[in-house]
């Protein structure tokens, strides 16, 4: 084929023993064979009870007594101080400085990881948290009564988390590209966002009440807590237990708000994946055009860019509001309402597989940078090297781009196949006649089939 | 023998494309089949 004089990304991955567009074919073919294997043999629902079980009481109170949380807090407290001095006093080169990893790969990227297998692990470490909690506690000390809160308005549900989950993204992909150079987030501004925020957080636990705000506004807590509902280990009433995998999913996301949050991880993933790949002609095309009008370069590309994330969400949002429109005219379907909130669960371990393959080798590399030189040389001056890895490098080899490649396509078909399992599983459950349950999964089959499409088409663009 | 298709890979995007039409195509065709099947038992 080498006659073939193809340009761009038809050039690319030689090393793969098909065309890239085929694995999307072969992604598809399997989970239209999961469907039917469902249909067939998945009668009755699984997943609505999650049959918790208490683990023994001696690693229970270990793990979730006070003296533990105190030193996860208090470790999270330093850990936010110290990434936000680094910010402030530390080198202006986002790639030596502590904070900018530690925010963006380390707890954005970890934090979700480890939610998945080991539960709910943010909730301990939380700063903001641990701070409120302990401003709370001291109050009632000197008060004799505890802090009274207003009531958070129910409607509101978790939309502030999900507007704040934008926002986070916003920040370091967006306001953080200025200029068009790949220089990333000014680390100084990272850190006067962090402060900023947690300004923000604590007056919201002030007003609502510490573990309110975490259940339902507290960014971090929720979009981290929302990848826990998959995993196997809960606490439950100040007891550590094991559930059933995947059943916590199935109630997370009766709160207003919970479908937003989700789309809003998934779209944003989209977003970093495609502003340097299939969305990158059209963002230039936009750039030119608010540029003719007059605009700031800066603020032209912020513009763009902030349209495209914008049509990302609605994109995200419409494909999964047109599969539960499709299930509404299926004989017996609950009401609309009760259909968009009831699925939303379905897109959560799509939200981790888009996470886990656009962000596998940045993670894997930049990880390798966090333990190394950016821990001995926190502020990116070359003059401490606390744990005498200072020097150390990033290994680049460390897996080949075609090992990469099929950890992404592993991922995507993962976990696609799962929230077609958690949606068939909720069919079970709400339609009475078990033919018609099926028939309505004729439709999330499609918004998978197409989200998996999509996912493998903006990481062959951006692979190439 | 060159041919012209250096420009090809702008439209890559197709075939992500295909897998998801052919799916919304079985569903449209099976529903439609589903209702002419009942539309015909009510008649008979």
């Amino acid at each position: 084929m080498s006659w073939l004089p193809f340009a761009h990304a038809l050039a690319a991955r030689e090393d793969l023993p098909v065309p890239a567009w085929l694995f999307a074919w072969g992604a598809s073919i399997v989970l239209i064979v999961s469907f039917f294997a469902l249909s067939v043999g998945w009668r009755r629902p699984r997943f609505e009870e999650a049959h918790w079980r208490p683990l023994g009481a001696g690693a229970s109170r270990a793990i979730t007594g006070l003296p533990v949380q105190a030193l996860c807090g208090a470790i999270g407290v330093f850990l936010l101080g110290v990434a936000v001095y680094a910010g402030l006093r530390g080198t202006e080169a986002p790639d030596r400085n502590f904070a900018l990893t530690f925010f963006f790969v380390t707890c954005w990227l970890g934090f979700p990881l480890l939610s998945v297998f080991l539960g709910d692990v943010f909730r301990p470490f939380n700063p903001w948290r641990a701070v409120g909690r302990l401003a709370g506690s001291a109050f009632a000390a000197i008060a004799g009564q505890r802090p009274a809160h207003f009531a958070y308005p129910e409607k509101l549900g978790r939309w502030p988390a999900a507007v704040g989950l934008v926002a986070v993204v916003w920040l370091e992909i967006v306001y953080g590209a200025s200029g068009g150079v790949a220089v990333g987030l000014d680390p100084h501004a990272a850190s006067v966002a962090a402060l900023v925020y947690s300004v923000y957080t604590l007056a919201m636990m002030a007003l609502f009440g510490v573990e309110r705000w975490c259940r339902a506004g507290e960014v971090f807590s929720v979009y981290f807590g929302m990848f826990s509902q998959l995993g196997v280990f809960a606490v439950e009433d100040g007891r550590l237990g094991r559930r059933r995998p995947f059943s916590a999913a199935t109630r997370w996301a009766t709160v207003p708000g919970s479908a937003a949050v989700v789309i809003a991880s998934i779209a944003t993933t989209s977003f970093d994946g495609a502003s340097e790949g299939a969305f990158k002609g059209g963002i230039e095309k936009v750039f030119g055009w608010l540029t003719d009008l007059g605009f700031d370069p800066t603020w032209a590309l912020r513009l763009a860019d902030t349209l495209f994330i914008a049509l990302c969400c609605a994109g995200v949002a419409l494909v999964y509001l047109l599969g539960v429109r499709g299930m509404r005219t299926v004989h017996g379907a609950p009401p609309l309402v009760k259909l968009r909130s009831g699925f939303a669960h379905t897109l959560i371990p799509i939200a981790f597989a888009y996470l886990a393959a656009h962000y596998f080798s940045l993670f894997l590399f930049q990880e390798q940078a966090q333990f190394t030189y950016l821990l001995s040389d926190p502020l990116g001056t070359t003059t401490t090297d606390l744990f005498g890895t200072a020097s150390a490098g990033v290994n680049f080899q460390l897996v080949s781009a075609t090992a990469i490649w099929y950890v992404q396509v592993g991922a995507l078909v993962v976990g696609h196949v799962i929230g077609l399992t958690l949606a068939h599983d909720r069919a079970v459950a709400w339609w009475s006649d078990y033919r018609d349950a099926s028939r309505s999964q004729y439709w999330m089959l499609a918004v998978m089939v197409a989200f998996t499409c999509f996912g493998l088409y903006l990481l062959s663009v951006a692979n190439a | 023998m060159t041919l012209p298709l250096a420009h090809v890979g702008h439209y890559l995007w197709v075939l992500y494309l295909v897998p998801v039409l052919v799916v919304i195509g079985g569903i449209v065709r099976t529903i439609a089949a589903e209702r002419r099947r009942k539309r015909e038992e009510g008649d008979g």
